[in-house]
């Protein structure tokens, strides 16, 4: 179990360095990929939690990297070149940020079974919003936010043991749903402006 | 019979309407008789439901379909039945003018303004027959909306500004409105229309439900200073939609009112009547001050509306005052005398604009100024909105005489509520508010006809003016009847009116406001000798006969046809008597209130000897424009510049605000 927490931590700290879009795709695959191998250690092999299990291979692991792949393949060109915070900048945030998180799960449920589990998904929680807020490219910040939501449904997980199938199956296809929307959203960014970088985005305020 | 089998007819009469309509997509002559044929049906399923009320008794139903927290339950009272006749009536009427007007738009999204047409009637009508405040207030929107984009059908650049300023101002109501709702289910409990009271709710609940309700509803009633979307967004709609939205759809705003002041607030503190008769005062003296000013027709018309909806509040207002000092008869009086006149207003309110909408049909301009003599090519129309006029200058024998007669009759007996000296000269003060109303009214109309339809025609647009054809004049001539009816049966209304009103009044306390001594000059001690109103119209029938007469004794005389002598020069139209000129005395009488400004550009280069050419205009200026909305605007405009400050358009700041936030409350929450 720690391990797995362990790597989960890891993979962020590697999202927070990685500058090629393609690098931050594969990592976020892995990390979908122990989130559905805490999902089952947690579950201890019920039914409903390997259907979740199986959800998260399927969409997070399989459809969601496909679909990014895919645009990535079409963006030869772009890569983060100058992100607001600098991969050792963010390294270090990062750290503040898990420091931050296992503090603040401390100190409000020390003795809640898992608070480790917890901390952890708060930790992807607050470095995927940092990754969104510090990268300047479309497929960087979808990556960010479903690290965020990996780090959702970590917390829900861990805070009540599986929630009911329908609001999984509801979560799940949010994300399908928004990802897919913005993948579109991307393509057509590279379409009218030649390039992913969201700062151009600011050309459209009036 | 069944109700619910009728409710239900007028339901799929709309909806075969609405789902059939955008397949004739390609055949519009179809496409048009179709879509307003189901209309005038629909509408006319509409009156039979209320009028199966009126003889039958209230009328609840649910809808077999329902989900929760949105009940489809119907409940149409004999309130809710007054005002669906009212609205079938004049939605049948003006789907049938429809018919022919609509053929002017047949190139400008023809099938989308029919479909929004039926869409905007079926939700006036579902307006005041729902019973849940969910339903009502989706109702209400999609009401705003449809009428909003027929606003917007012209698609100039005006009525598009006009849609938009329509749009934001019924939403700020619509918030209001939702405020009352929301605190009266709050506080009974229960979202249903009959349970929603707050009798037991403190005085401030009460008081805020009030305000709210007064505000949300004024804004779509048009009162003054919430008025200033009206003048531009129903000009600016389609004639037969002005009709509906000026006769009709105000109108519900006037139900929404009834509905809380006389059902769910109970009665309410004196200072709540006191200011409903301070803002219907203003509204209808500055609302026709406006109107006899302009010389748009259809703007004419719009501001009269907001002039016309504040003597409904006057009547509103003074009932609310009398039920508060516990004069029942005389509350329901002055109640009987505000629905009255929204029934009147209605219909002659929808044939005014049919007779503009056919001038401006035959003229394709609406302004006055280059109207003139269509008496002589539209004899039919002439007559029609000579009859509209004289109802709305409330001259018997017709429907306006009557209820400002009754609002006369009410507001007399407002200083014995009031009490005290104070109270005594504001009852005195509204009597003459409203004396000047009607004269200034009369003044309107009177420039409104004469310039239009007298002397000669005034630009070479009126001289190819001909006759609309049928299908326009036979819902004028309706509506024209209707005014007649509506004035010499007046005492069968009030009967009417008293079913209308019984049910909010304890059993049996409002059963003598119905009798005739109301329409009878003086007081009731004269009764046996006073004038009663059937007896004023046998006056004005034995004048006509009289008139008859003589003209049959003495013969035709010697006619002599020629222009008129005008010192040997041949008279053409620009030395006729123009709108503005007409206004002027008004103008300059009203100087303090409507400040006009002049301006008259001289082209120098000419010689004074041979004749300069003169441009001369004059601007009026409004005084809640300039203290309420320009200041509110500029407000605006500078808090915007300060919010640029913090929306840079960069999607990670955005982020970066919610992150800053999500971090805060995580540590808030462990309270270090």
């Amino acid at each position: 179990m720690q391990v797995l927490a362990l790597l989960l931590l890891l993979s962020a700290f590697l999202l927070m360095r990685a500058n090629r879009l393609a690098s931050a795709v594969h990592i976020l695959l892995v990390q979908s990929a122990i989130v559905a191998a805490v999902c089952v250690m947690e579950g201890t092999a019920s039914i409903h939690m390997l259907v979740a299990a199986i959800l998260t291979i399927v969409i997070k692991v399989g459809i969601i990297p496909y679909a990014l792949l895919r645009v990535v393949k079409l963006l030869r060109h772009e890569r983060e070149v100058n992100p607001i915070l600098g991969p050792n900048a963010s390294s270090l945030v990062a750290a503040a940020t898990i420091v931050l998180a296992y503090a603040l799960i401390d100190r409000t449920l020390p003795a809640v079974l898992g608070w480790e589990t917890l901390a952890v998904s708060l930790s992807l929680v607050l470095i995927g919003l940092l990754l969104i807020t510090t990268r300047h490219q479309a497929i960087m910040q979808i990556v960010g936010l479903i690290t965020m939501e990996n780090g959702l449904y970590l917390i829900g997980l861990s805070t009540t043991h599986g929630l009911p199938l329908i609001i999984e199956l509801g979560i799940f296809f949010d994300v399908l749903v928004a990802v897919s929307v913005l993948v579109i959203l991307t393509y057509r960014l590279k379409k009218s402006f030649q390039s992913t970088d969201t700062s151009i985005l600011k050309k459209l305020k009036g | 019979m069944e109700f619910s089998l009728l409710y239900g007819l007028m339901l799929l009469l709309f909806a075969t309407g609405l789902l059939i309509t955008p397949f004739l997509g390609e055949k519009l002559k179809v496409a048009n008789v179709f879509a307003h044929g189901i209309a005038i049906l629909g509408s006319l399923a509409a009156v039979l439901c209320a009028s199966f009320v009126f003889v039958n008794g209230a009328q609840a139903m649910k809808l077999p379909f329902q989900l929760t927290y949105m009940a489809f339950s119907v409940r149409v009272d004999t309130l809710s039945a007054y005002f669906l006749g009212i609205i079938g009536l004049v939605a049948a009427a003006a789907s049938m003018y429809a018919i022919a007007y609509g053929k002017e738009y047949f190139k400008q999204r023809f099938i989308l303004m029919a479909e929004l047409y039926l869409a905007f009637i079926l939700s006036m009508l579902l307006v005041v027959t729902v019973n849940h405040v969910f339903m009502f207030l989706v109702v209400w929107e999609v009401m705003s909306v449809t009428s909003f984009l027929l606003v917007g059908q012209e698609n100039s650049q005006a009525s598009t500004k006009a849609a938009y300023l329509y749009l934001v101002m019924t939403h700020v109501g619509t918030a209001f409105i939702m405020t009352a709702f929301l605190l009266l289910a709050n506080s009974s409990g229960s979202m249903e229309f009959t349970a929603l009271r707050v009798l037991g709710a403190n005085e401030w609940t009460r008081n805020i439900v009030f305000l709210c309700s007064f505000i949300g509803f004024g804004m779509k009633a048009g009162i003054i200073p919430l008025h200033v979307w009206l003048p531009k967004a129903h000009p600016a709609a389609p004639t037969h939609v002005s009709a509906l939205m000026s006769g009709v759809m105000l109108k519900t705003a006037i139900y929404g009112m009834a509905r809380f002041y006389l059902e769910f607030l109970g009665i309410g503190p004196a200072w709540w009547g006191g200011m409903i008769l301070l803002f219907a005062a203003i509204s209808a003296v500055l609302g026709v001050l406006y109107a006899v000013v302009e010389h748009d027709i259809k703007s004419l018309l719009a501001y009269s509306s907001v002039e016309n909806i504040g003597l409904i509040l006057l009547g509103v207002g003074a009932g609310m005052v009398f039920m508060s000092s516990g004069l029942p008869v005389l509350a329901g009086l002055a109640w009987a005398a505000a629905f009255f006149h929204v029934f009147n207003h209605a219909v002659f309110k929808a044939l005014l604009f049919f007779g503009a909408g056919a001038v401006v049909h035959a003229t394709h301009t609406r302004d006055m100024e280059h109207h003139g003599g269509l008496i002589k090519v539209m004899p039919y129309t002439s007559v029609f909105f000579l009859i509209g006029s004289a109802a709305i200058a409330a001259l018997p024998p017709f429907n306006g005489f009557v209820s400002e007669w009754l609002l006369f009759q009410s507001l007399f007996a407002l200083p014995m509520a009031l009490g005290g000296i104070g109270g005594k000269l504001v009852g005195a003060i509204l009597i003459s508010l409203l004396g000047l109303t009607g004269a200034l009214a009369a003044a309107c109309f009177v420039k409104a006809y004469g310039i239009m339809f007298l002397a000669k025609s005034r630009s070479a647009l009126t001289e190819k003016a001909v006759e609309v054809p049928g299908l326009m004049l036979v819902p004028m001539g309706f509506m024209a009847l209707l005014c007649l009816v509506l004035g010499v049966t007046a005492p069968k209304i009030m009967v009417l009116l008293h079913q209308v009103l019984v049910a909010f009044f304890p059993e049996g306390a409002i059963d003598g406001f119905a009798s005739p001594q109301w329409f009878i000059l003086g007081t009731a001690a004269q009764a046996s000798g006073g004038l009663s109103l059937p007896v004023l119209g046998l006056v004005f029938v034995a004048g006509i006969i009289m008139a008859i007469i003589f003209y049959l004794y003495k013969g035709a005389g010697k006619t002599h046809v020629g222009e008129t002598w005008t010192c040997g020069i041949i008279p053409n139209a620009r030395m006729e008597y123009t709108a503005t000129g007409f206004s002027g005395p008004i103008r300059r009488a009203f100087g303090k209130i409507l400040r006009p400004r002049t301006m008259t550009v001289i082209n120098a280069n000419t010689s004074p000897y041979s004749g300069r050419r003169i441009v001369y205009e004059v601007h009026i200026s409004h005084v809640v424009d300039e203290l309420v909305y320009q200041p509110l605007n500029r407000y605006i405009v500078r808090l915007s510049q300060f919010m640029k400050e913090i929306q840079t358009g960069s999607v990670q700041l955005y982020i970066g605000y919610i992150m800053a936030v999500t971090v805060a409350v995580l540590i808030w929450s462990t309270r270090w």
